[in-house]
């Protein structure tokens, strides 16, 4: 369970009744987890309709698949992998793979303040490659192995996305000079 | 570029990020159009609906056509009495929606008004087949059900 998710417990009823068509259950899961699941969308899509539209058929997934929802993950990790297949299902896909990267585990940090708008900006001037790497993994906190198959990459380009994103983040917040 | 309001580390960004607008009423109003056929049976109307009833309920929505048969006059005053409170609320209810919501509605209440309509056109070529009795009665339900959706959203955007 990823750090700000809402306890697994706190769900569990509400995922067993939307289990039984509850759609009154299914709104109020909607209510707890649709602010981080639009900003995964936001951050990934860079444009706030397009955002609102995959936030939206992300829920509408997540309604058809939660009969099949067995609780294996936390539910809002499993609505992340819904969002993210969404996200990814409408854009083009083109990332080019990068080979892997030893020293791409390092988490990444910036040792000086920064304005979040300052950092969200770089961010959303990443390709989208990398982007979707850094929004998953630095943001959301998911592992290389989680971040790697919800995206449908390899580990090791997922390493090596994260690297590359790092750098230019790096390099566009002028931070290379920072000591 | 520094600010009392700062960051140091990409995990301390902001994972919620709500959304400018209520998206839920628009995704109400699509996944109760999707319940009836992607989940079992939930009937608003009663199982032991008779078989008089349901072809009532045809002559209803299928118009002058389905009037001509024989023993199809049970018309259900329950259903049709809900479908047309309903329906007298959908335009000013549709007009309080967010476009999006209105447009997505309409396209709602248009397939399963489709669905309907081709139900009763294959009743029509067959005869009297109880499986499409059974098809008809689901999608007038899962019409009845859209309308509520609908209503029930446009009263929650006004309290939002």
């Amino acid at each position: 369970m990823k750090a700000s998710e809402p306890p697994a417990d706190e769900d569990g009823p509400l995922i067993a009744r939307a289990r039984g068509g509850d759609v009154r259950a299914f709104e109020a899961l909607y209510r707890r987890h649709v602010g981080k699941v639009h900003g995964l969308c936001l951050r990934m899509t860079r444009e706030h309709d397009r955002a609102e539209d995959c936030t939206q058929q992300a829920f509408i997934n997540a309604w058809r698949a939660i009969p099949t929802f067995e609780g294996r993950s936390a539910f809002g990790s499993w609505l992340h992998r819904i969002a993210v297949n969404v996200v990814l299902a409408q854009r083009p896909r083109a990332f080019e793979p990068l080979p892997a990267d030893d020293d791409a585990d390092t988490e990444v940090t910036f040792d000086t303040p920064l304005e979040v708008g300052a950092i969200e900006e770089a961010i959303g001037r990443l390709p989208p490659g990398a982007r979707d790497v850094l929004v998953l993994s630095g943001i959301y906190g998911y592992s290389h192995a989680e971040t790697a198959a919800m995206l449908g990459i390899a580990e090791g380009t997922c390493k090596a996305q994260l690297h590359r994103a790092r750098g230019l983040l790096r390099e566009r917040l002028g931070l290379e000079d920072v000591g | 570029m520094k600010t009392p309001d700062t960051v140091r580390r990409l995990d301390e960004l902001p994972r919620d990020i709500a959304p400018a607008r209520d998206l839920w009423p628009s995704i109400a109003v699509r996944i109760e159009a999707e319940a009836a056929p992607a989940r079992p049976r939930r009937r608003a109307l009663p199982v032991w609906l008779p078989w008089s009833i349901t072809a009532g309920l045809a002559l209803f929505a299928s118009g002058a056509w389905w009037m001509t048969r024989p023993g199809d006059h049970g018309v259900d005053a329950e259903y049709r009495s809900e479908r047309n409170r309903l329906a007298a609320q959908l335009p000013a209810v549709l007009d309080t929606l967010p476009a999006e919501a209105r447009i997505g509605a309409s396209q709602s209440l248009d397939a399963v008004r489709d669905a309907r309509e081709k139900v009763l056109a294959e009743l029509k070529r067959s005869g009297d087949d109880p499986v499409l009795r059974e098809w008809l009665a689901d999608t007038q339900q899962q019409e009845v059900r859209v309308m509520q959706a609908i209503v029930e959203a446009g009263a929650r955007g006004r309290v939002l």
